[in-house]
Parts: structure tokens; sequence; C-alpha cells
């Protein structure tokens, strides 16, 4: 149990790798700085402390300074890159309205000195309150959600959304009392839950691991939307007693069953089980039970409902796919469920390493063999640690279309990106690998280190970027680009300048959004809109966005 | 089904239900059973609504195993736990506002637990900088350094801790805590998933507002609260030790943590990938003598180790150390369960239901480092697979003695391991860094007695009674080298005792003070020892002596401590 935890806790490491790579190369001359002021509400803060994070989750601050009396602070030794300026002022927003965090990107170049950054602070709002059963004792150790008003993209209608704060959502729960408190929250209109709520196509999904689970519930009580209470939260205003009573609880259900081999119906073992539910127009799922030495299995705090019962290796070797099973779970414990197994296929080859030189051992790569997730359709692939001599072996693999990737583990900078892949004389890096019931041997995948960079600068005209909103810069490949894993994402900074990294050569599509309490925006008044990354070297970007369209009267 | 431990029930399957017996392997049905135990308050009231799940325990670290039933308890306290495959099962449980318990509990079939919860209490309070400000998101951490006796306790593994963090108004609230004394305190992390810590880099405050030498301790009482447990944090800068890390692949995870070198206290700690580098660095950090600990796992290559390093913070930074990993040890083995005679069955009133899974395998450390050692309070358990193969991995260079509890109704009949002519009988495992143990053979026999009894002229302190033991020492000339026929169990307050598992045969039974060197853990069989096996025999040829039948509770024996 403990090696699982350290696997769950480097496979969030390696997570977070994935979500945010952007770090230089090589601090090579660390001599650039930043320097500003904070303010709340326009007066300084002194004694606050702000630091330039870099992308690792445990990694100590780049810099850092600590306000002086006039909320002045200067933090120098930098090497160039893209990072945060973070400030620990948790119980404040920010200048943006995205609620993600404190702090704001800054892309600095070599030896810059950047000044007069304003941190501009404004105090955060609270919702506070009591949740209570139906005989007003407290519910305790429950988390909290919280929904946030803004307009649907589909609809054009304003409805709630989960809202994250501070970065993470689930994180307030109920004390020993049942009471909450939600703290650093920017304006907006609200709507808080206990237990599992599902709003449109985003749901949170999870199984009990026995007896029965609260029902999902609004405040003040009840478990429809629509008769939420909306709270109306205006700057760094406290709304208190925004009690939730949570009603009878929901049963709920075990399922016990057994995973077969299809072909020789001999127990399959030591895979894990879950059940996928069709909610809200999409899929979830969660995993709670692992098949034994005799493969059975039983799931527990399932509520009623219809579902899929699928299985799947976890962080081993495994040969087998599941064939889901539907089960329709009514007010009864469901024995006796067979869920087929089959063989799936297996795919060994080698890594091999162009356009310079590859690392001395390729094991701290994973390799994923992934299909095209459409819609509604569940995850479907599987990944491995890759050999220290660059090769793989990944089985269990269903018949489908697969793209394949390498990721790095734990890991910023520039790392390994697939090229093309080749099976034979068979270039498969666009079309995707076709795998069916046999084995694919030999499978070459080349790669290279993704070192490119690109630098810029983003001149507005036309009009403002409206205030609380961040603006992202992503770079796709285009159509005649033969690397199709590769792309990247920057963020804009407050002057306009942004570094997209990890990059191979080759030619991308730039698309630039417009992110803020609204739905995402995209910007497609702009030149040049395509760039090129040299073999050797960076590329730089002058671009000019045209926010005229966005000012125009919106139609009602 | 068990080969090894259900023999005639097979047999009988197989002469009489042929078809059914291969359906019924087919199908994987075999017996099951309940446990039923009782959920009480420390003054015996019954725990209504607590959820208890059971949980197999497996030897293999890839698994985690599926819940394999849970249970609310009723308004007598009391759950039931059924339809269970013979197994060890450890038991979770969830009693919201009750502490948890601070030591796993297990059970098998057909035991009947009763678990003890106390009612949590709180610690609650305000942490605040210099100019008097709260301090938002602060994380506040708490240690129980003494139970509500105020005995010292030992501390669990810092990696283990949990933390609260101030609310907006600079609160904290700690609930459901086991009483006893607490050492509170504030701390700063390098990062918190990419946000900025508020005390990074500061020197730890203690409760009341200090550092570590003028902390005062926070009582806990049942179902009590401790207010007004402020902090006053000064911000004083730390320091910072770094270094490098050696001895490992770069798919290493690393943990380092910085421990107070008298207190045991964890002062400062960092996971990180070496895949980042092998550099590493610790801030925050106030002058004083602290041992650096390191630990880490290898996606391929387990677990690995460094030994600890005294450090000494001046008022400067400490660099350049080097941190070397070193691999584990690994102890691995075979259980096997004779089948047993039809006589004994009939004498032992049917065969054995049970199987060898719910057997299980600790090793217990001799000299337990205050500093190295697990988050658990007790040494690393595993339970054999179906095939009877056992593993016990990830393991620390030390002295280490095997302890195997086998199911109901057996008991251990050798445990020895490979050696020339023959196998030599299992004494204390001494595994130097990296090295292993393998081919250890157990062997397990039907039809065990048991012993209960009671010690007379007991002393009159408890903790005096705490240090005798109860020894069984065999007299059967050929199991006098046999150190699975030694048995040891501690003494109650009122001074009954009792052993189960035991083999049947002829024993000496001594009840003596154990004496144990400052160190060294008291749990550590004395038998492994041979010096003190001597002397155990020494002592049985004037002891009073007991003749244990097969499967039959033994007479209550009654013994007298010596003055």
């Amino acid at each position: 149990m403990k090696r699982l935890l350290f696997a769950l806790l480097f496979l969030s490491l390696g997570m977070s790798a994935v979500a945010s790579a952007q770090t230089p190369a090589k601090p090579a001359e660390p001599t650039a700085s930043v320097s500003g002021r904070v303010t709340l509400d326009g007066k300084p803060v002194a004694g606050a402390k702000v630091a330039i994070l870099g992308d690792g989750f445990f990694d100590p601050p780049l810099g850092k300074a600590t306000t002086d009396a006039a909320g002045r602070f200067r933090i120098g030794g930098l090497p160039d890159g893209s990072f945060t300026l973070a400030i620990a002022a948790s119980a404040f927003v920010g200048e943006s309205d995205t609620g993600q965090n404190n702090g704001k990107n800054i892309t600095l170049a070599p030896g810059e000195a950047v000044e007069d950054l304003e941190l501009k602070l404004r105090p955060g709002g609270v919702i506070t309150g009591r949740v209570t059963d139906s005989e007003k004792l407290p519910v305790i150790d429950q988390p909290v959600t919280l929904f946030r008003f803004r307009k649907d993209q589909a609809t054009g209608a304003e409805r709630p959304f989960p809202f994250s704060y501070n970065g993470f959502s689930g994180r307030f729960k109920t004390d020993d009392r049942g009471l909450y408190r939600i703290y650093g929250l920017p304006p907006g209109r609200y709507v808080v839950a206990v237990g599992d709520v599902a709003l449109g196509g985003t749901t949170r999904f999870s199984m009990g691991g026995g007896g029965d689970v609260i029902p999902g519930t609004f405040h003040p009580g009840v478990t429809d939307v629509a008769q939420a209470a909306v709270i109306e939260l205006d700057l760094g205003e406290v709304e208190e007693k925004r009690d939730v009573v949570i009603g009878a609880k929901e049963r709920t259900f075990t399922v016990t069953g057994k995973l077969v081999d299809d072909e020789t119906g001999a127990p399959v073992s030591k895979m894990v089980v879950g059940v996928n539910a069709r909610v809200g127009g999409g899929i979830a799922g969660a995993f709670n039970g692992m098949s034994d030495s005799k493969g059975e299995f039983r799931l527990t705090g399932v509520k009623s409902g219809q579902y899929d019962v699928v299985a799947q290796s976890f962080g081993q070797e495994s040969d087998y796919f599941s064939v889901p099973t539907t089960i329709d779970v009514r007010d009864d414990d469901v024995k006796d469920v067979t869920v087929r197994m089959k063989r799936g296929a297996t795919v060994s080859g080698r890594i091999e390493v162009t356009g310079g030189t590859g690392p001395t051992a390729f094991n701290t790569y994973f390799i994923t063999f992934q299909t095209l997730v459409r819609p509604g359709e569940p995850f479907n692939g599987q990944n491995r640690q890759v050999d220290a001599d660059g090769s793989f072996r990944v089985s269990g693999l269903k018949p489908g279309t697969y793209q394949c990737r390498l990721f790095k583990v734990g890991s910023t900078g520039p790392g390994l990106r697939v090229v093309s892949v080749r099976r034979g004389d068979l270039d498969v890096t666009v079309t995707g690998l076709e795998i069916g019931t046999e084995a694919v041997t030999d499978l070459r995948v080349i790669a290279r280190e993704a070192a490119g960079k690109v630098r810029g600068e983003i001149r507005f005209v036309g009009g403002e970027v409206p205030a609380g909103s961040r603006t992202t810069i992503s770079l796709r490949p285009t159509e005649g680009n033969q690397s199709p894993s590769s792309g990247g994402r920057g963020e804009v900074d407050q002057r306009g300048r942004f570094l997209v990294e990890q990059l191979l050569p080759g030619t991308y599509t730039i698309r630039i959004l417009l992110l803020n309490n609204q739905s995402p925006t995209e910007l497609k008044t702009f030149t040049p809109n395509l760039v090129t990354v040299p073999e050797t070297g960076e590329a730089t970007l002058q671009l000019t966005v045209d926010l005229s369209s966005l000012n125009q009267p919106k139609p009602q | 089904m068990n080969r090894h431990l259900l023999p005639s029930r097979m047999t009988f399957a197989l002469l009489f239900l042929l078809v059914a017996a291969f359906s019924e392997i087919a199908s994987g049905q075999q017996v099951r059973g309940q446990i039923t135990g009782r959920i009480v308050t420390a003054n015996d009231n019954p725990v209504t609504g607590a959820v208890v799940i059971a949980r197999p325990l497996t030897g293999d670290a890839d698994t985690f195993p599926t819940p394999a039933a849970s249970a609310t308890t009723d308004a007598s306290g009391v759950f039931t736990l059924s339809d269970l495959p013979p197994r060890l099962y450890q038991l979770g449980i969830t009693a919201k506002g009750y502490a948890t318990p601070g030591t796993p509990i297990r059970a098998r079939l057909g035991d009947s637990p009763t678990i003890r919860l106390t009612r949590g209490g709180v610690i609650t309070g305000k942490v605040t900088d210099r100019e008097n400000r709260p301090i938002v998101e602060a994380r506040v951490k708490v240690m129980r350094v003494a139970d509500a006796d105020g005995k010292p306790v030992t501390a669990p593994s810092p990696l283990f801790y949990p933390e609260t963090m101030t609310d907006d108004r600079g609160e904290y609230r700690w609930w459901g805590l086991t009483p006893g004394n607490y050492l509170v305190w504030v701390e700063g992390a390098a990062t918190r998933f990419l946000k900025l810590d508020p005390l990074e880099g500061d020197i730890p405050t203690y409760y009341p507002g200090t550092t570590r030498g003028g902390a005062k301790e926070v009582t806990v009482t049942e179902g009590g609260e401790a207010t007004g447990i402020d902090l006053r944090h000064e911000g004083r800068r730390g320091f910072a030790i770094s270094g490098r890390i050696a001895g490992v692949a770069e798919d290493t995870t690393v943990r380092l943590y910085l421990l107070d070198a008298e207190t045991h206290v964890p002062v400062s700690q960092v996971i990180k990938d070496q895949v980042r580098g092998p550099e590493f660095t610790l801030s925050g950090i106030g002058p004083g003598t602290y041992d650096l600990v390191a630990d880490g796992y290898q996606r391929k290559g387990g677990r690995v180790f460094a030994d600890p390093i005294r450090v000494v913070m001046k008022n400067r930074d400490v660099e350049g150390l080097a941190v070397t990993l070193s691999p584990s040890s690994t102890v691995t083995g075979n259980i096997t369960a004779t089948p047993p005679e039809k006589a004994l069955i009939e004498a032992c009133g049917g065969e054995p239901t049970t199987s060898i899974e719910e057997t299980s395998l600790q090793l217990v450390l001799k000299k337990e480092n205050p500093v190295t050692q697990s988050s658990s309070p007790e040494g690393p358990l595993t339970v054999p697979a179906e095939s009877g193969a056992f593993k016990l991995p990830g393991l620390r260079a030390g002295e280490y003695g095997l302890t195997v509890t086998p199911p109901a109704g057996w008991y251990v009949a050798s445990a020895t391991e490979p050696g020339t002519p023959k196998p030599k009988p299992l004494g204390s495992l001494l595994l130097k860094k990296g090295t292993s143990r393998e081919n250890i053979a157990v062997t397990l026999e039907f039809g065990a007695a048991t012993v209960k009894g009671t010690v007379s002229n007991l002393p009159k302190a408890a903790e005096d009674v705490e240090k005798l033991r109860v020894h069984l020492v065999p007299l059967d000339e050929a199991q006098v080298e046999n150190t699975a026929r030694y048995y040891e169990t501690t003494v109650a307050t009122d001074g009954g005792f009792e052993l189960k598992n035991l083999a049947p045969g002829r024993y000496a039974v001594i009840v003596q003070k154990k004496d144990v060197p400052a160190g060294e853990n008291p749990a550590f069989p004395v038998a492994l020892d041979p010096a003190k096996r001597k002397l155990l025999r020494d002592a049985a040829k004037s002891a009073k002596t007991i003749e244990l039948a097969p499967c039959r509770p033994g007479d209550g024996v009654t013994i007298e401590v010596k003055p």
C-alpha cells in the first residue's frame, strides 16, 4: 500500500510536468530581475512575501523578497524564462478574475530588468455556513463545492459552473461542528453544495467506501440546482449563515463479480475495477476495487443507476482489456457480475533519437499509446516506463487507432518529443498506428529533444484587454508539420510578452485565447498567424491583435 | 480453495460430490465466515453508526485489496462483517468525531474484537505575525508527545504528519485528536502546489510563539477543546541546508527531512524527483543540532535509504552535504502447512476451515532508531500468497526478528533457513545494506494448544508489571534449538496472560522481568538471542512444567513472580 502511495505521488509529479512545463533549458546567466510594488485597494502593502516560482510542484522559489514600508520589492539573480510572480495572499483576489492565484505570469528575457510591476490586491469575499442533517446534527469532514455563474458558450445563458478557487476545488471541508468557511473569492454569483452534484457536463462522481452517502444538496437544502439560493458576493463581503441542510442519506449498494479471460474462462487478477456512468452528456468513472487472485472484485458505495463495469491494469504489466458489462443497480446489491477480459495486442519497439544526442538513460520516460478520444467515449490507452536502453513494450491494447507520445517524469526543461512513428516502411505518424489483435514488433519511435522556443510580444490595437482577463497563446503544428505531438502554450504577461518552450522545429498555427470569468474567447483578428521554429535557436514573433471586435456592443 | 489447509474437505468433495466439487473449484467458492465485533467508548458506551471496512491484507505490494465487506454499527455498537473468505483483515473504522485508533486493528474469521474509541479533542487558536496581523494559510502542525497519563510516546514518521491551515482570519482548528499532550507549531514549505507558502523560508514557531526550546505542551482531553492556542510568528528567516543526492537512478523520488536531534520533531522537509537534478535544498532552519534523513522510491528497483547525517546549524547556511542512498533489503521464504492426519482431525473436533493466507509474518527490528523509524508503530508485516510464498521487501539494514502468527488451530512447527548439512533454526536476521535473506522455510501444523494463566505476587507498580514476560521453554530434547517453540507474552495488570498457537509438548513456564537495554525494542523476542535462550533453558530446570495436548486449551496455570 505504501508503494501505491509512492506511485500516486509519482504520478502526480509526472502530471504536473505535463500540465505546465515552462522553464529555461539552462539558467546560464541568472541576471534578470523583477521589481515593483504590492497594493491593496491602491494602498501599499508592507511585509508581504513575493517570490518567483518555476514549475516544480515542490521546488523552492527561484527568488524571493518581502515588501518594504512602501510596498516595494525587488527580486534579482533570475534566469530567463516564463515564471509566476507569486504572492502569499490567499485571502485576497488578484487582477485576474479566474480565481487561479494571486500572482501573475512574467516572461523574462536573459538579463532583463522588469521594473514597476504592480501586484494589485483587492479584498476577497467569504462564504461561510454550517452543514447539518435533518436531525440538526453537524455533517463532519464533508467537502463543500462552490459553483459560480457564467455564460454558457453553447446556450448563451448564465449558469453555474464549478469554481476552482486558489487553484484547488474541494479543499474546503466542514469541521467537527459542521462549519465551513471559503475565502479569497472574487465578486460574483455563487451557489454552494455538498455531496455529489452533477451540473451540465461537469460532474463530481465518487463511490463511498461503504455505508450510505449524502445526496448532492445545495444551500439552503435543495437537490435541484434551479431551486438553490444564489449568493451575490460583493468585493470583500462576508456572507454568513449560508447553511446546507441535507435530507435522508442515499442508499448505496455493493457490486460483486469476477473478471474472466474471454477465451479460457480463467480468473484475471490484479486489475482495477470500477464503473462508468453516463452523467450530464459525458462519461464519469470511479474505480474502487481490485480483482483478487481468484479474479473476484467487490465495489462498494454504488448508488442506484445504470453503469458499465470496466477493468484496467494499474501501472503494471497486463495483457488484458475489459469488455464493459452493463449493470442496473436498483435498490439492491448486484452479485455475480462477469466481466469478460480480452487479451489485447502488444506493441514493442525502440526509441531513436534524431537531431542531436538523446538522454543517457531512457527510463525517465513513459510511452503512451492513446486512441483519439471522441466525446462520450471513455479514455482508452496504456502507458509504460521505457527501459534504460530505449526499448519499450506496451501490452493490453484494444483494437483501434493509436497515437504515441512520450513524457518525462517530474521534469522541466526540454524533453524528447515524438517526431515520427514508423512501422516497417510505413510512416504512421499522422495517420496513427492501426492495432488489431496481432502484436506489433519493431516499432520505431523517432524522437527529438524539443529545445525550440518562440519568444514574442503582443501589441493590442482597437481597444483594451478587458479587466480581469488573462491572455494565453497556443501553437499547434500545421498540417505540413511532421511532428503532430509537438505544440505548446504560453501565458502572455502584463507587458504583452510571452515565451513558448519545448517546441520541435517546424511551422505552427497561432491561437490566442482570452480567459476570464466568462467563457474563453478566441481572438481571431491578428497578424501574422503562423510561426516557424528554426532548427537551432529561437523564433521571435511580433503580433498585432485587433480588439475592436471585442468592444462591439453584444446582442442581448 | 487452499490445497494445504483443506485436504479433508477436498477429499470428501472428490469422493462424494465429484461434479459439485469441480464446479465449486471452478467458481472459486470457498469457506466463508464472519467477524463480529463491537465499538465502544472509553466508558464502554456503544458507538453507533460507525462504518467498519474489512480489507484483506495482501503480501503483494502492487495490489490494493478491495474491501471484502463493510458494516455499520447498530444501537449496541455491534457490527457484523459477513461472507468473508478466510484471510487476515485490517479493519478501517470511520466514526466521525472520534480519534483514529493509534494501532492497526486486524482480525481473522471468528474473531470478535472489541474496539475502544476515544472521542477526539480539539486544539484551536490563531496565528498572527509580528504586527498582530493574521497569517492566512499558515500550515499548523501538531505532534502528540505524551499520552493522557503524561507518559512520553514515540512519534510517527514525519512524512505522515497531517497539517491544517489557518483561514482568512488566521484561525485554525484541529479536531479528532487522541487525548494527550501536544506540541503545536507552524512551519513553511518550499512551495505549496505552485503557490507561495506564507512561511516559506522562515524558522518554525512553536506555541506559544517561540522556537523549539521554549515550546509549551498543550493538553487535549477526551472530547475537550483547548482554545486560545495562539501562535505569534516572528517571521525570522531561517538558514538552508543543501547538497547532492547520489547512489540512485534518475527515476527515483526522494524525500528528505530534517529532525531535531534531541526530540525528533521534524523541522523541514522536501520531496524531489531525481530527474530534476541531484541537488536538494531544505530551508527555514534555525540554529541547532539536527539529523538529516532521506529515503526514496525507484520506479524500477524499489525503496532506497540513506544513513542519517548529523547537521549542526549555526547562523549560516550549510552546503555541500552528500546524501548517498543505498538499496533496501528483502526477506523471502515459503510457508507450508502439513495436512493433518485423520486422528488429529477427530481429536480436534473437525477439519480446519482456515487458509494459509490468514498467517501473518512480521519483522521486529531489534534496535529501532528513532530517527529512521518507519511510519507505522509496528514492524513490516506481510501475509503469504496462496502458494505459501512470502516476501518482505523495502527493509532498512538492521537486526530483525521474524514473528509468525498462524491461523487459529495451527502452530509453527519449525522456522528455518538454509544450512549444511541441514537447515538451521531461524535466529535473528542480520540484514546488511542491500543484502537479502531467501528461502526461509516455515512449517505449520494443525492441532495448536492454548494456555491461559495468572501471575501471582505481582509487583506493585504498573510499569514493573509491564516489564514482565511469561515464557514457555520447550523441554523436549529435539526442540531445544527450535526457536519457533519458544513463546513469550506480556502480563495484564490483573496478572492474566494468554498464549495461543502453541505446539503440543512439554514446557517449562517462567515469568521474569525483561531487561531491555536502552534503545532496544521490547517487542524483540528474547529466545532469538542464543545467550538469552541458554539463560531461559537454565531457568527452565527449576521451573513449573506443563504438558500441552493437541487442540486442548491448557488448564489454568498459576505462576509466581520470584523476588
